[in-house]
């Protein structure tokens, strides 16, 4: 019960390498909606991949450094400034981010998705810790959009590619004082520089790199659009599994 | 890590529902209105109440005043400052006011779309010139600004009309009561709106402007269960309240209030009249109140006062 020679190729021949098969399209809306299983859908795809294809195809495939998911963990540091049009004020929140970044082939979607532990907040030179003002507090940085990988050497690696941005922020005021919170969406990019060793155990490569982002954002549903305009920026190292 | 996730599902449910204004100042508190302690003074226009409360000079250049308007259906402005006079004209005042506090009518937007009640900082101070006409013990006649001027006449004055315990008077002294209700509702960030779910499982207090807290406090997200406590709460002469009043919804403001609120009506050279307002005959659709307010003066007879405009109205209640 092998392929059948006359049968046309399946598509993810007739695609090419870097184009994205139906399959894995399923792929990548589950593994943006639930990370973990991107993980486990990525591999049955890679199975009837193995089954279906010519064994040329797969070693071809498997010889493009730029290919696969790339799951990674990354620390960052996290600012987010925007102007209110109301009063016109000036706000900025510095805080530590902790992310899960996801990327797939050498061109493809990825998520930036991103839990924000706010340190210090500013307004109009004001500056507060934000440990004295509110309790329970915390924020999601989601970025999500289409990135391309170029390779510079054999294991440097650079990617980048433009999407959507949403910066969540929901600070729970101490006793007597009001509760800070913002919903800001925008367009915005990324750009990582990965450093990708020839160690593989287990068929996993491993990687490290660096991680920028910035956000534009325009509009804030939850404030009544009181945002003039916001930049957030993301900076931070990453360190990640590059799976087959 | 409860309250976390109580505080990340709040801001995911409010920001995919509703609106909550503008952004708040870092660190802004809740609370922040000036204690007024003086003369309330009240003027009536077309069933639109003006208070005037003017703490006295005691001395100084410039006094702390409070000005509240609150129309019909529910709107309340209320401004605080200091007043001060001319030096070569005793007759002319100056209002200068740095802060509103507003409840906006928005009775006929969703729950979700409201603004509700807010703090404004006035920078610069708004200042309102006014010329003092007349001036008795009991009556101010103001000219000139809008923002203040009117025919005043002294709270406690007025409330001495309010005799016995019938369904007028007992109708007369809810009414009265009911503005400062609707008062305090002014001052509470975010009342009447999506806004009131940064209370959520807190309890926060709120002072009154002559004495008193009243404290407000959420619990259920998406079936919301709204308690207002009063303590002793006056914001003007002549009526302090003590009770509760609960309102149970859902997440587009339908449902019902219950509870019991107290209140004691001050009168000049009369003792005070103790009443009582049932809020269980009170529908809520939409966040608005329909049906009735059972309320009970005096120890007297139990009657239902309808929701909606005043009748009687305070024009003769008060004898304006």
């Amino acid at each position: 019960m092998g392929p059948d020679p006359g049968a046309p190729e399946p598509e993810v021949a007739r695609e090419g390498r870097s184009g994205m098969r139906r399959p894995q399209w399923w792929a990548v809306v589950l593994g943006l909606v639930l990370p973990g299983a991107g993980i486990a859908v990525a591999h049955p795809v890679e199975t009837q991949e193995a089954t279906a294809a010519p064994a040329e195809a797969e070693a071809s495939t498997k010889a493009d450094p730029r290919d696969g998911w790339r799951h990674e963990f990354s620390p960052a540091w996290h600012m987010a400034t925007f102007w209110s049009k109301d009063s016109g004020s000036h706000y900025t929140f510095h805080s530590l981010s902790i992310g899960y970044l996801m990327s797939v082939n050498a061109a493809g979607p990825f998520l930036h998705l991103s839990w924000v532990i706010p340190l210090q907040a500013r307004q109009d030179g004001r500056v507060h810790s934000v440990s004295s003002l509110y309790q329970n507090g915390g924020g999601v940085d989601l970025l999500l959009g289409w990135q391309w990988r170029k390779t510079v050497t054999t294991e440097i690696e650079f990617e980048g590619g433009p999407g959507l941005h949403m910066n969540a922020l929901n600070l729970g005021g101490k006793p007597g004082l009001t509760n800070f919170n913002a919903l800001q969406l925008g367009p915005g990019g990324m750009t990582i520089l990965r450093w990708r060793p020839g160690w593989r155990p287990h068929k996993v490569g491993w990687t490290v790199g660096a991680v920028g982002a910035l956000g534009i954002d325009l509009f804030d549903p939850l404030r009544s659009n009181d945002l003039r305009i916001g930049v957030t920026l993301r900076m931070g190292v990453l360190l990640g599994v590059d799976l087959p | 890590m409860r309250r976390e996730a109580i505080g990340a599902a709040a801001l995911l449910g409010v920001g995919l529902l509703a609106c909550l204004g503008p952004y708040p100042n870092v660190g802004e508190k809740l609370d922040q209105v000036d204690l007024v302690n003086g003369t309330s003074y009240i003027a009536l226009d077309a069933g639109a109440a003006r208070i005037l409360i003017l703490a006295p000079f005691d001395g100084g250049s410039a006094a702390p005043f409070t000005r509240i308007d609150e129309q019909q259906p529910r709107a309340v402005q209320t401004l605080q400052g200091t007043y001060f006079g001319d030096a070569t004209n005793r007759l002319s005042v100056t209002f200068s006011s740095n802060a509103l506090f507003s409840l906006p009518n928005e009775a006929s937007k969703p729950v979700s779309d409201r603004t509700g009640a807010r703090r404004t900082e006035l920078s610069p101070p708004l200042q309102s010139k006014v010329r003092i006409d007349a001036q008795t013990e009991d009556l101010l006649d103001l000219s000139g600004s809008t923002d203040i001027a009117g025919h005043f006449l002294a709270l406690l004055g007025r409330t001495a009309l309010i005799t016995g315990n019938d369904a007028t008077a007992t109708a007369c002294a809810f009414h009265l009561a009911n503005l400062a209700v609707e008062s305090s509702e002014a001052r509470i960030p975010g009342f009447n709106s999506a806004g009131m779910t940064q209370y959520l499982n807190r309890v926060e207090p709120f002072q009154g402007i002559l004495s008193g807290t009243v404290s407000v406090g959420l619990v259920g997200l998406f079936s919301p269960v709204v308690t207002t406590t009063y303590t002793h709460y006056a914001d003007f002469e002549g009526v302090a309240l003590d009770g509760a009043q609960v309102s149970s919804t859902n997440a587009s403001g339908d449902g019902a209030l219950t509870g019991v609120l107290g209140f004691r009506i001050q009168r000049r050279g009369l003792p005070d009249l103790e009443g009582q307002v049932d809020y269980r005959g009170v529908s809520l659709t939409g966040g608005n109140e329909s049906g009735d307010y059972l309320v009970r003066l005096d120890g007297g007879t139990e009657y239902a006062v309808p929701t909606g405009r005043r009748v009687p109205p305070l024009e003769e209640c008060l004898g304006l």
